[in-house]
């Protein structure tokens, strides 16, 4: 049986490599969708605080700035920021105050981006690079609302955010850990589906064939039932099962045939071995005058019927052959034969075709014909030359019937 | 002879022992020094004793060896020696005092410490007694409890308690203090750290319990070349020139507003009115001193620095001189005749600036002689008995309170215009009795055009921020968060490759 080298993937390892990378796919899909929605919506919800708190601050911030209380203002600076926030308050003559002066950063930034203070007129958010780092600057217009002087400009509330690229919220880590909890499990269905359904039949039908096929010659046909197969499955096991058993019978007409072949070509062996013995009795037969008349008369016959016996043996064996090889024959194939051995041959036969009815089937041959050579198609001669006997025995009524070989220079017959 | 050389041997190790000794004892110290943060002082006068006003420099060492009640660590309150503090009505404060507040002898600083340093301050300082106007009574409950009773509630109380005004000393060192005030050169305090050496050079603290030893040099120049940077780890005064020892630095710029102020003797033969002296201050001209300063320096417009409760941007205070001026005549004869002694407080004039005061008084007075002022303890008794003219000195705030700045005119006997005004005094005292803050800022613009009125003084210059130059090695948490004076060290790390 022929292996397949190691390096061929199984089919179970196919379907397990599509269903890691399909997985990895979605996954990693379904994490940049997500990532990308979450990001959005941090940096929406991130503009939206900030707003919310530069709104609150302004309003905590603007009666202390407007009295030049910068203790208060500062401590209010230092409530609202954090490890990731900084604020800070430019005041009308461009004043900073800020809670922690140890994050020059930020104040140098301020003294550098005059254009940027002046931006701040239209309230809003803006990225920049400072120090290396991204920060999301917002800015407001701290305005003061009281009845004396309303809406007069006080300063601006700065506020630096430290910006994250990939800002998380903690609800992406639960919508991630739900997508995937939900696709291992699908996964594990999926792939329990797959080996019941698909995988098992699958490797018990081959199983089944590579034991059938390990077993070297066709004895059984049975291949396993499969349980839960699919259609196409359980078809590959009727065509395989029907294959196995047109291949079974084949194979047992092939032994028999080889059987029949064996014990003709036995029984050929033993007629060709006895001919000569034979042929001895009948020489010394001649000569034994010793013997009655009766007796000799006995013991021809007997050794003729043994001739006979061998003969029709012998063609037996030939025809059978010339049958088992006939698909193989060309009629065109003409080939040299000793005419007296297929005349022999062929009138054994008939005398033992016809040995029941009475006839007696002689075969005269010429002394000179013994050693005649015929180009003929043996088979072709044999059919036509029965054919002429079985018709001349019909003709005849007397139950004699008689061949006779004579020959010229040139032609055999009679 | 076996004899002899055994005492010589042993002599020999003796005196080898000895200098092992020396050896390590130097190498020690040595050690010490080397790990020690090094700060410039900007002072040739610094003092420990809270009765005097006291300038930046000498708080900043006070702030290290001292310890309070409560501390303003910027814009919340630290409790320090003080383990609790409860308002059990709104006039009446339990403070209950920390086992683990010692003193630098080792001794636990107890209710009658606190008591005897409260009542050192109410006696012997004639400013920032605000806090004692509040106070009705105070009780030592026991060893460890003082309770505050109040006049009247009083929100701003831990506010101005917890400013650096108010520390803690030992009973027992104060009163041996009274009797010899050489004393305070090394204060028994409970601060994190204790002098260990003060010379006319430098004062050495060492900490008590974690921290490094600060070196204070101190600088009679009052500003420091740039190439000198080497020696430092934190300098917090005037640096001249340039240099590439400066990239080794942070350089933090610490909104802590410093106000110089020119002050008149009224007493001066050099105006008869204060119409005159309202000339006189209105024709300052400081354009070329501001360009001197440089930035951020600006010029002051209100007699309080901007920040600070009770500012106002109108420029009031010097409207109000600049009309009293128009009332009076033009300059005599005297003028040009009589020298006019300008004095200044020491710590507060950078030597390259001398000449541009000079310059900007000349053009009214062409005689000026200066004279130096070194202590801020009782500056102006100082002024008074030089009988200078003018004074030049600056003042700034730890809590950005107008009352900081108003307290110069609380007391007669820090006064140095040689003119008081009892009412004026009695108005700075109840402004601490107004809680609402607008209302605090409006009662100071009061006083503060009373002020104006009389013209004893004008605010010439404001610099609002204070550059801070800190080692890049140095870790200095927190240090933007509060004045440097008020900054403590104690949690100061040096990085170590």
């Amino acid at each position: 049986m022929k292996k397949y080298k190691n390096d061929k993937v199984k089919i179970h390892s196919l379907i397990e490599n599509f269903f890691i990378i399909a997985t990895l796919a979605i996954l990693v899909a379904t994490f940049s969708i997500g990532i990308y929605f979450n990001q959005y919506e941090e940096q929406e919800k991130q503009k939206n605080n900030l707003q919310k708190i530069h709104k609150m601050l302004s309003q905590l911030i603007v009666p202390s700035l407007f009295i030049s209380d910068f203790s208060e203002v500062r401590r209010l600076l230092y409530m609202a920021s954090g490890e990731e926030e900084t604020f800070l308050v430019i005041d009308r003559e461009g004043t900073v105050v800020m809670p922690d002066y140890s994050k020059n950063i930020f104040s140098d930034f301020v003294y550098k981006s005059v254009k940027l203070i002046k931006d701040c007129e239209n309230e809003g958010s803006i990225n920049k690079d400072i120090s290396g780092k991204k920060y999301l600057i917002y800015c407001s217009i701290l305005k003061n609302n009281d009845v004396v002087s309303p809406g007069r400009k006080v300063g601006i509330l700065l506020s630096f955010t430290n910006y994250k690229l990939f800002s998380f919220s903690p609800i992406i880590f639960y919508f991630i850990a739900v997508i995937i909890i939900f696709f291992m499990a699908l996964i594990f269905l999926f792939r329990r589906m797959l080996y019941r359904k698909l995988l098992k039949p699958l490797v018990t039908l081959k199983d089944s064939i590579s034991t059938i096929s390990m077993e070297g010659i066709l004895t059984s046909s049975h291949i396993v039932e499969i349980k839960d197969a699919p259609m196409e499955l359980v078809e590959i096991k009727e065509a395989f099962k029907r294959l196995l058993l047109n291949l079974q019978e084949e194979y047992g007409k092939r032994i028999k045939a080889e059987r029949a072949k064996a014990l003709l070509d036995l029984a050929a062996q033993v007629a060709h071995d006895i001919r000569s013995p034979l042929a001895a009795i009948n020489t010394a037969l001649q000569n034994m005058a010793s013997i009655p008349e009766k007796i000799r008369v006995m013991i021809k016959n007997a050794v003729r019927r043994i001739n006979d016996i061998s003969n029709n043996l012998l063609m037996q064996s030939r025809s059978n052959n010339e049958e088992y090889e006939g698909n193989y024959a060309n009629i065109d194939d003409i080939f040299p034969e000793l005419i007296f051995v297929v005349l022999d041959n062929i009138v054994a036969e008939k005398k033992y075709e016809y040995f029941k009815k009475q006839i007696n089937i002689e075969l005269e041959i010429s002394d000179c014909s013994y050693n005649c050579f015929s180009n003929i198609n043996q088979a072709s001669f044999k059919r036509v030359l029965s054919n002429l006997i079985n018709n001349g025995i019909e003709a005849t009524k007397s139950g004699e019937f008689k061949c006779q070989v004579q020959h010229d220079d040139e032609l055999v017959a009679k | 002879m076996n004899f002899n050389w055994n005492i010589r041997l042993g002599r020999i190790s003796i005196t080898f022992g000895i200098l092992i000794f020396l050896f390590a004892t130097l190498s020690a110290q040595a050690d010490q020094d080397r790990d020690a943060i090094r700060i410039p002082l900007q002072a040739a006068n610094i003092f420990f004793d809270p009765s005097g006003v006291q300038d930046t420099q000498s708080l900043l060492v006070s702030r290290q060896i001292n310890c309070q009640l409560v501390r303003n660590q910027g814009y919340f309150s630290e409790l320090e020696a003080a383990e609790s503090i409860k308002y059990t009505s709104p006039k009446e404060i339990v403070f209950k005092i920390s086992s683990k507040a010692k003193f630098h002898d080792g001794s636990q600083v107890t209710a009658n410490d606190v008591l005897a340093s409260f009542n050192y301050i109410r006696k012997s300082r004639h400013v920032f007694q605000n806090l004692f106007s509040w106070v009705d009574k105070i009780k030592i409950y026991n060893d460890k409890t003082i309770i505050l009773c109040l006049k009247k509630e009083s929100p701003q109380f831990l506010k101005v308690l917890s400013s650096t005004n108010f520390p803690i000393f030992k009973k027992e060192f104060l009163e041996r203090a009274e009797k010899n005030p050489a004393l305070w050169k090394m204060p028994l305090g409970c601060g994190g750290y204790k002098v260990s050496e003060f010379t006319d050079n430098s004062i050495k603290l060492q900490p008590i319990n974690q921290g490094l030893p600060i070196i204070f040099d101190l600088n009679k120049t009052n500003q420091l070349n740039a190439s000198d940077m080497k020696n430092y780890d934190i300098v917090s005064i005037n640096v001249i020139g340039n240099s590439k020892e400066l990239n080794n630095f942070n350089i933090l710029n610490i909104y802590d507003p410093m106000q110089y102020y020119l002050a008149l003797n009224s007493k001066s033969k050099f105006w008869k009115n204060k119409y005159e002296r309202c000339k006189f201050l209105h024709d300052i001209d400081i354009k070329k001193l501001l360009v001197s300063y440089g930035e951020p320096a600006i010029e002051a417009i209100d007699f309080f620095p901007k920040g600070t409760l009770g500012y106002s941007s109108k420029g009031d205070f010097n409207s109000v001189i600049s009309a009293l001026s128009k009332k009076s005549k033009n300059y005599t004869e005297l003028t040009q005749k009589e020298t006019f002694c300008f004095a200044y407080l020491s710590m507060s004039m950078q030597e390259k600036y001398k000449i541009e005061y000079i310059n900007s008084l000349k053009k009214i007075y062409p005689n000026i002689v200066m004279y130096p002022i070194k202590s801020t303890k009782n500056f102006g008794k100082d002024f008074i008995d030089s009988k200078c003219d003018a004074f030049l000195f600056g003042w700034k705030a730890s809590y950005y309170d107008g009352y900081e700045y108003l307290t110069m005119f609380e007391d007669k006997k820090i006064n140095f215009s040689g003119m008081y005004y009892k009412s004026l005094s009695e108005k700075i005292t109840q402004s601490q009795n107004i809680t609402n803050l607008n209302k605090r800022s409006l009662a100071y613009q009061t006083i503060v055009n009373e002020i104006g009125s009389s013209c004893v003084i004008r605010p010439l210059i404001t610099v609002p921020v204070k550059k801070v130059y800190i080692r890049k090695k140095i870790i200095a948490t927190g240090i933007g968060l509060v004045p440097t004076h008020l900054y403590y060290f104690g949690n100061v790390t040096r990085q170590r490759l």
